[in-house]
């Protein structure tokens, strides 16, 4: 077991080094797939093939037990404190795997100054919120605080197939642009919302009090469960199962880019918003609860004589069988409902220096992770490999990112990983000689790994220079050149 | 180039990093202090429980107030034709014609009928004993038929002089070699004099022969028929009649708490008549106090002649209240009603009274309308009044089922368990609280003193009795701290019993307690559990 799980481990610092995180994606240029973030960026070359690339996220602000032990000389302690004091209202925790079955890319035009692309990828999420007041409950008990508040509980699932066609044009050698449109195919999407879960307890008399609501929205899953019994799809395989059609959605990405000289290179995008309308298999529910109370059980069986005591507790286990009755008799539909996916809004500024080198600073902002800002070298080892280096910070994110991408001919291998303090590692054993190894810094960890064949190759970089006239604007003698975009 | 691979190598170094923990079984634990609060059981006594027949008017009896609860039974409602039916009458009048008159007939050489009078009085078949002096008739028929001997015939216009129609005799015309003749009654008026009991008949009568052998005495005869008779007034004297019984029964739902052993005072049961007829009627009475084990009976024995007086004149109406209580009633009521008192049922009778010299009458749009109504006081005694009841409390299984594994029972620092009570009853209470064990069995030794007295609501005169204006309240823990935990633990507590004893000062029949409304008895108990889950 012990190697087993070393093996994984080592497997994830392998891919680690062949990993790259987004943040890190945006300082490598030789990389097509950084058009995701940065639509109107023009990759390399003129043209590309993206072979299959796989792409895990994890992220959590809460869910790191390695930071709740402690070992010193006298022993192991599990530190509860730890973990109660790092807890949140809402803590969240997501999971998220992607896979780029296929892009590609070519420039068009003259001057090859647009550049047209494609893409198809499948994308798994999952999230679960859970209320701090539920998970300090069994640590602290309902007297810590008058009342257990779960309007945070949330989770949702979301399956889905994103076909991308975009094109990226540079207008000027100031000025490019780029815009993406997306069809998505949804598969599967459950979510739950609109939690009211509430539990008081009266200091005094310890007397309870509960209400709670709950609602769930769901697509698709009654075709994936009847898969699973060996029906459909899935029984003849995944394949098949990938191929069925799934509920409509759109999706787009524009990005900006402005180089005032050769020097700097400000960018701005929008990217992944989009939503998708379910009309598979939909099953929606709500649930409401009438607030109750229970002061305890309700005497009620009066007599003077010994005989006729009577266990009261029947009385009130009927009653409250009824609340909960009432309360888990859901309202059910299927209409139709649209589920939104979260934008990301990413502003980057990039200096360059010679020798293919260069500085990024970008600030992030989507709805689920707030606002991070990251901060980037990037160094190029001629036309070889290239090489970057993020530190992003920002709600419950201090990640260390590095990630390369080589070139053997017109292979181009690029791997990120946005955190290697996730590298950092506590192993914890018990008994039996089982143990298992847990990141210090499990707060976030996302690589990304791939093979692309890039048409053309990187311009061999230069020497630092003063910028030249441009050659794609003779007439324009009085402005003064850049040398944007890098590759020809 | 060479600072590239240095910072690479610096990464790896990173990734090699490591902390080593062991989770052996002695692994030390640091937690924050926790708290559990659990509500465990709670009692809430209170008048307004009472069923909504109660009122809420507080009365004496003498012994002190008393909430007097009061509900109505079903009225009961006597019509009219409840009392007395009417059969269809029947009133036959016969004429034999002379030998001269039935000479005459057959010397005729023409067949000329005679003209003959008739002047007859004859009874009334089917009043059964009623003395008739007036009957008015808001339906019905008369029919009339005549008939003859063989070889005559005869057509005749009767007059009834006792019967009048918008204000006129009536007078029938009938003829033998016709069905009869009808008159709808509805109307008429039939009016007789004191004594009278015949239907006078006057009239003249046509007689002819028919050619066929004519009888020595032939008869000529008039069958008055009063059919489907629906009488709006009847003024004379009647006869006998059946005597109009009605049976009622009512149950007293009380909330179970006051059927504990707070006594009731006696009720009473009242019967008020009011009628419109003029009949006078006295009432019979019985009846039995419903317990669960088995019913109390009782006779009335009324001090004075239980008399319904009759309605002067029609339109007018009289009343009469009966009352049953300990006063009248053999054996007397005045005793304490059983705590099983479960309600009182009675069988009810009215006789019509000899009227004497004076005339009756029943009138179709008047009753005799009975409103039985029972109050019962409630005054109790304090120590009468006892509340008893278990509910389950395993302590172990109760926390065992709160506590995050792996943390066992012994991590429990503090066991609280908090009593609060508010009073409103106007009499001190005595709590005790027992442990128990799965037999059923007191764990006394659990508790130092066990007993705890509430004092009673604070009391204020008004009205003229005394109500609550201030509840009692009172707030007490019993804590289990250490050793004494791990005992209560090990006791092997599997419910908690609560027995709460009424205990105002004095002899019974000195301080009796009225019990009005807004009165009662609020307990709650909780258990609050300090937890310590860190562990050395």
């Amino acid at each position: 077991m012990k190697r087993v799980l070393t093996i994984v481990v080592l497997a994830m610092g392998a891919a680690n080094l062949a990993a790259q995180g987004d943040a890190v994606l945006s300082g490598l240029s030789w990389v097509p797939h950084q058009l995701e973030t940065l639509p109107h960026r023009r990759p390399v070359g003129t043209g590309f093939l993206s072979l299959p690339e796989v792409n895990a996220v994890w992220a959590t602000n809460w869910l790191q037990p390695a930071q709740w032990l402690e070992t010193n000389a006298e022993g192991t302690t599990l530190n509860l404190n730890a973990f109660v004091n790092e807890l949140h209202d809402g803590n969240q925790l997501s999971v998220e795997g992607r896979v780029n079955w296929l892009g590609f890319g070519w420039a068009m035009g003259d001057s090859k100054r647009h550049f047209i692309s494609g893409s198809a990828v499948e994308v798994v999420r999952a999230s679960l919120t859970l209320p701090g007041d539920v998970l300090r409950l069994p640590f602290l008990g309902n007297l810590h605080a008058s009342s257990v508040a779960g309007e945070s509980l949330a989770a949702q699932l979301d399956h889905y197939r994103r076909f991308s066609f975009g094109w990226q044009a540079q207008w000027t050698p100031r000025w490019s642009s780029g815009v993406r449109l997306h069809h998505l195919r949804g598969f599967e999407h459950a979510e739950l919302r609109d939690a009211e879960l509430n539990w008081s307890t009266d200091e005094e008399d310890f007397s309870w009090e509960f209400s709670g609501a709950a609602a769930v929205q769901t697509a698709g899953l009654a075709l994936l469960m009847d898969s699973m019994d060996g029906n459909t799809a899935l029984e003849r395989g995944a394949s098949a199962y990938l191929k069925e059609a799934g509920s409509p959605g759109w999706g787009v990405d524009v990005g900006v880019a402005f180089c005032p000289n050769e020097h700097w290179v400000v960018e701005s995008s929008f990217t992944g918003f989009g939503g998708i309308s379910w009309n598979r298999e939909v099953w929606n529910a709500r649930w409401e609860a009438d607030p109750t109370a229970f002061d305890g059980v309700e005497l009620g069986a009066w007599a003077l004589d010994a005989t006729a005591l009577e266990d009261s507790a029947s009385a009130q286990l009927a009653q409250w069988t009824e609340w909960a009755d009432a309360a888990l008799a859901a309202e059910e539909s299927a209409e139709p409902f649209q589920s939104t996916l979260p934008g990301l809004w990413l502003g980057q500024i990039q200096r360059r220096f010679p020798n293919g080198h260069s500085a990024q600073f970008a600030m992030r902002h989507s709805a689920p992770s707030g606002t991070t800002c990251s901060a980037g070298a990037t160094a190029s080892l001629g036309r070889f490999m290239q090489w970057n280096s993020t530190y992003t910070h920002g709600r419950g994110v201090r990640a260390l990112g590095v990630g390369f991408a080589m070139r053997f001919g017109g292979l181009l291998l690029h791997t990120t990983v946005d955190n290697v303090l996730a590298a950092r590692v506590a192993q914890v054993e018990w008994g039996d000689a089982r143990s298992i190894w847990l990141p210090l810094d499990a707060s976030r960890l996302h690589v990304r790994a791939g093979l692309s064949w890039v048409l053309g190759r990187p311009r061999k970089p230069l020497p630092e220079r003063r910028a030249a006239p441009s050659t794609r604007h003779p007439g324009a003698a009085s402005i003064k050149a850049v040398s944007c975009p890098d590759f020809q | 180039m060479n600072g590239m691979a240095g910072a690479l190598l610096g990464l790896l170094l990173i990734g090699c990093l490591k902390e080593t923990h062991r989770l052996d079984a002695d692994v030390q634990v640091v937690a924050p202090a926790g708290a559990w609060g659990v509500p465990l059981a709670n009692l809430s006594l209170t008048t307004d429980d009472l069923p909504t027949t109660f009122t809420e008017s507080v009365a004496s009896n003498g012994l002190g107030s008393a909430f007097v609860w009061t509900s109505e039974f079903p009225r009961q409602v006597i019509r009219a034709e409840d009392l007395v039916t009417w059969p269809d009458l029947e009133t036959t009048a016969l004429r034999t014609l002379s030998q001269e008159e039935v000479q005459a007939l057959g010397f005729l050489p023409a067949g000329e009928p005679i003209e003959v009078a008739i002047q007859e009085s004859v009874p009334v078949e089917g009043v059964e004993g009623h003395e008739i002096a007036r009957l008015e008739f808001a339906g019905g028929t008369l029919r009339c038929t005549a008939v003859a001997t063989s070889g005559i015939w005869s057509e005749a216009a009767l007059t009834l002089p006792q019967l009048f129609r918008n204000g006129e005799p009536v007078v029938l015309s009938t003829s033998s070699l016709v069905n009869g003749t009808e008159l709808d009654l509805t109307g008429a008026v039939l009016l007789m004099a004191p004594g009278e009991t015949e239907l006078a008949i006057a009239g003249e009568v046509q007689v002819g022969r028919t050619g066929e052998l004519i009888a020595p005495e032939a008869e000529l005869g008039w069958t008055l028929t009063w059919d489907a008779l629906a009488i709006e007034l009847f003024e004379g004297r009647l006869g006998a009649l059946d005597p109009m019984a009605f049976t009622a029964a009512h149950e007293v739902a009380l909330p179970e708490w006051l059927q504990g052993s707070i006594g009731l005072s006696a009720p009473e049961l009242k019967l008020e008549v009011e009628q419109g007829q003029g009949i006078g009627c006295s009432l019979e009475l019985s009846g039995q106090i419903l317990q669960s084990s088995s019913p109390l009976p009782f006779q009335w024995t009324p001090l004075t002649p239980p008399v319904v007086p009759a309605a002067p004149v029609p339109g007018a109406t009289t009343s009469a209240t009966f009352l049953l209580n300990d006063a009248t009633t053999a054996p007397p009521l005045g005793t304490w009603v059983s705590s099983e008192f479960r309600g009182l049922s009675y069988e009810a009778a009215f006789s019509v009274v000899d009227p004497g010299e004076e005339l009756q009458f029943l009138s179709a749009d008047a009753e005799i309308a009975v409103q039985p109504s029972i109050e019962v006081p409630f005054i109790g005694y304090a120590s009468r009044i006892a509340w008893r009841d278990t509910v389950p409390c395993d302590l172990e299984a109760a926390l065992a089922g709160h506590l995050p594994a792996p943390w066992s029972l012994h991590q429990i620092n503090r066991l609280t368990f908090r009593f609060q009570t508010a009073n409103h009853l106007p009499l001190g209470i005595a709590v005790q609280a027992h442990f128990l064990d799965s037999n059923g069995e007191f764990l006394d030794d659990l508790f130092l003193d066990s007993t705890t007295f509430l004092e009673p609501a604070l009391m204020a005169q008004q009205g003229g009795h005394d109500v609550p204006v201030a509840p009692g309240l009172r707030t007490w823990d019993l804590v289990f701290e250490g050793a004494a935990v791990a005992e209560l633990m090990a006791s092997g507590v599997h419910s908690l019993a609560f027995e709460l004893t009424g205990c105002t000062a004095g002899s019974l029949e000195q301080r009796p307690v009225a019990f009005g409304p807004g009165l009662g008895l609020s307990l709650s108990v909780g258990m609050r559990a300090d937890l310590n889950l860190s562990t050395p």
